[in-house]
């Protein structure tokens, strides 16, 4: 475990150097919530207001997924892809005494702490100075809350590292990293939250790995889940951290057969 | 100028080589660019299933709205994004040298070096689906609509190049910012709402989204005769003036250039 403690800071004081860049990436995030609450206001100011959603609501969810999205959501995949896989890295981390996916698990986490934090800050900063933000009163439930976070956190991580290893097969991965992009954003509620989506494609969504990386999480911050269901979402999260992990393992071992360790 | 053209005609020969040479990579490109518009779509549609008016545009109407705006952007991004990723890269790698060494107006070569025609598709992808809705919507579209479309739509893309240019030019200082591209994909994603949302912000941030705000309304209201002639003297203004702006800034920052990699 010193081991990984000594990777986690060596990889903090990286982040801290390129806080700058963590800022961008932030914005980026900011961007899109920003977009999607105004296109609401528009929309729950006109005649549907009532019928969908409330305005209290919009803001709260996106708020929170602005915080979600930048401390839970994994950015690994491309790393694991491009560096490692693609240009041959991977012998590196294959000759340490390390296992490749606990470097690579607390190499990301001080990234998505200094992003995280530019989220929190900017919820905390609107809720303080300009509307306060619908959040969980119980506060019975935040252990349950934080085990979700927790959750959320590991089964992203575990999804963009299959994702990532899939390069182990393909010569070029762009076109596969643009579709996982695409379907990530329309599954985890960062465009539209779940339960709002047409019929059909919603009982789905709401069953699929990607919608407990941050549709659930932030559901359970916002205080719209019961204890049960709640639980449900841990229970739900840990089954799918159970099999992904399991994907990761088959596709790890065979994926390494097909590595030649001079790049592509 | 007569140069220039020479020189980029070869260039387009140069891009269409490549495409030959690399299929595969070009199928990649074309998934991720189809791929992209479509989800450009997807959003508006999903954002709408469950109302039927924001700002006081119908459904169909912001649909209409977001196929123009995969027209305009499509070709900026088939002429001119794929060349704002390269230059932040060989600034961030300190290889800009190579470029500024040729004989000919680095602005010229950074800018349009590379030519993705993996967007064609995505561009013929959004017009038919703007012909679509504008049969739809039932509306009556004359030649001097099209002709003002097509017009005050290179001023868009003039306006567009230049805000990309003038951000993107601050890597000389920056230049661990690399990922600063991104950024801006993410905020010309804003130009596919109507004018009204983004005239919703206050203060600095609406300033610094206006020219968003009218680059592709601009356009799509000219398209459909909603047009007013200040919004179009608007549009031209701007892009003339962001023009001067990002050739000067950039003759600026060469100056400070340091050959170094961040």
């Amino acid at each position: 475990m010193k081991r990984y403690a000594s990777i986690f800071f060596l990889y903090a004081e990286h982040a801290l150097e390129y806080k700058s860049r963590s800022f961008v990436w932030f914005l980026l995030v900011l961007i899109d919530a920003l977009v999607y609450l105004l296109f609401w206001r528009g929309v729950l100011t006109g005649p549907d207001a009532s019928s969908v959603w409330t305005m209290q609501k919009a803001l709260s969810y996106y708020l929170i997924l602005l915080v979600a999205g930048t401390l839970l959501q994994v950015h690994i995949e491309e790393e694991v892809a491009f560096e490692d896989i693609q240009y041959g890295r991977l012998s590196q981390y294959l000759l340490r005494p390390f296992s490749y996916l606990g470097f690579k698990f607390f190499q990301e986490i001080p990234w998505r702490i200094i992003q995280g934090g530019f989220g929190l800050i900017t919820l905390v900063a609107i809720s303080v100075f300009f509307q306060r933000i619908q959040t969980v009163t119980d506060l019975s439930v935040l252990p349950v809350i934080a085990l979700i976070a927790i959750g959320a956190y590991l089964l992203c991580f575990i999804y963009k590292m299959i994702v990532g290893i899939i390069a182990f097969w393909t010569i070029d991965y762009t076109g596969l990293q643009n579709i996982q992009l695409i379907v990530y954003l329309l599954l985890s509620g960062v465009l539209v939250p779940l339960h709002l989506l047409p019929d059909g494609i919603r009982e789905f969504a709401l069953v699929q790995p990607i919608a407990y990386t941050l549709y659930y999480p932030v559901l359970a911050v916002q205080g719209s889940l019961t204890v049960p269901e709640l639980w449900h979402v841990v229970f739900m999260q840990w089954m799918w951290i159970g099999c992904l992990f399991f994907t990761y393992s088959v596709l790890w071992r065979k994926g390494l057969r097909e590595f030649t360790a001079v790049g592509q | 100028m007569k140069r220039y053209l020479r020189i980029y005609y070869q260039l387009l020969r140069l891009n269409l080589s490549a495409l030959i040479t690399y299929r595969v990579n070009f199928v990649n490109n074309v998934v991720g660019s189809v791929g992209w518009g479509a989800m450009s779509l997807l959003t508006l549609i999903l954002l709408t299933a469950r109302v039927t008016s924001a700002y006081g545009w119908k459904r169909e109407e912001l649909l209409l709205f977001n196929g123009i705006y995969g027209v305009i952007i499509g070709v900026f991004h088939m002429f001119i994004s794929n060349n704002m990723g390269r230059l932040s890269r060989v600034i961030h790698m300190g290889e800009l040298d190579s470029i500024l060494v040729k004989p000919i107006d680095s602005q010229f070569a950074v800018s349009l070096w590379w030519v993705n025609f993996a967007t064609v598709f995505r561009i013929v992808m959004a017009a038919a689906f703007t012909v679509y809705i504008i049969s739809v919507l039932n509306i009556r579209i004359t030649g001097e609509q099209v002709l003002a479309f097509s017009l005050l739509s290179i001023a868009s893309l003039v306006l567009l190049y230049s805000l990309w240019f003038i951000v993107l030019t601050n890597l000389m200082w920056l230049t661990n910012l690399s990922n600063l591209v991104l950024f801006m994909y993410s905020f010309e994603s804003m130009a596919r709402f109507p004018k009204e949302m983004l005239m919703q912000l206050t203060g600095f941030v609406f300033y610094a989204v206006f020219p968003l705000a009218i680059v592709i309304n601009t356009p799509a209201r000219a398209l459909l005769g909603r047009i007013s002639v200040t919004d179009s003297m608007w549009l031209v203004v701007l892009a003339a003036g962001s023009w001067c702006i990002a050739r000067s800034f950039w003759r600026y920052a060469l100056r400070h250039y340091g050959s170094a990699s961040s």
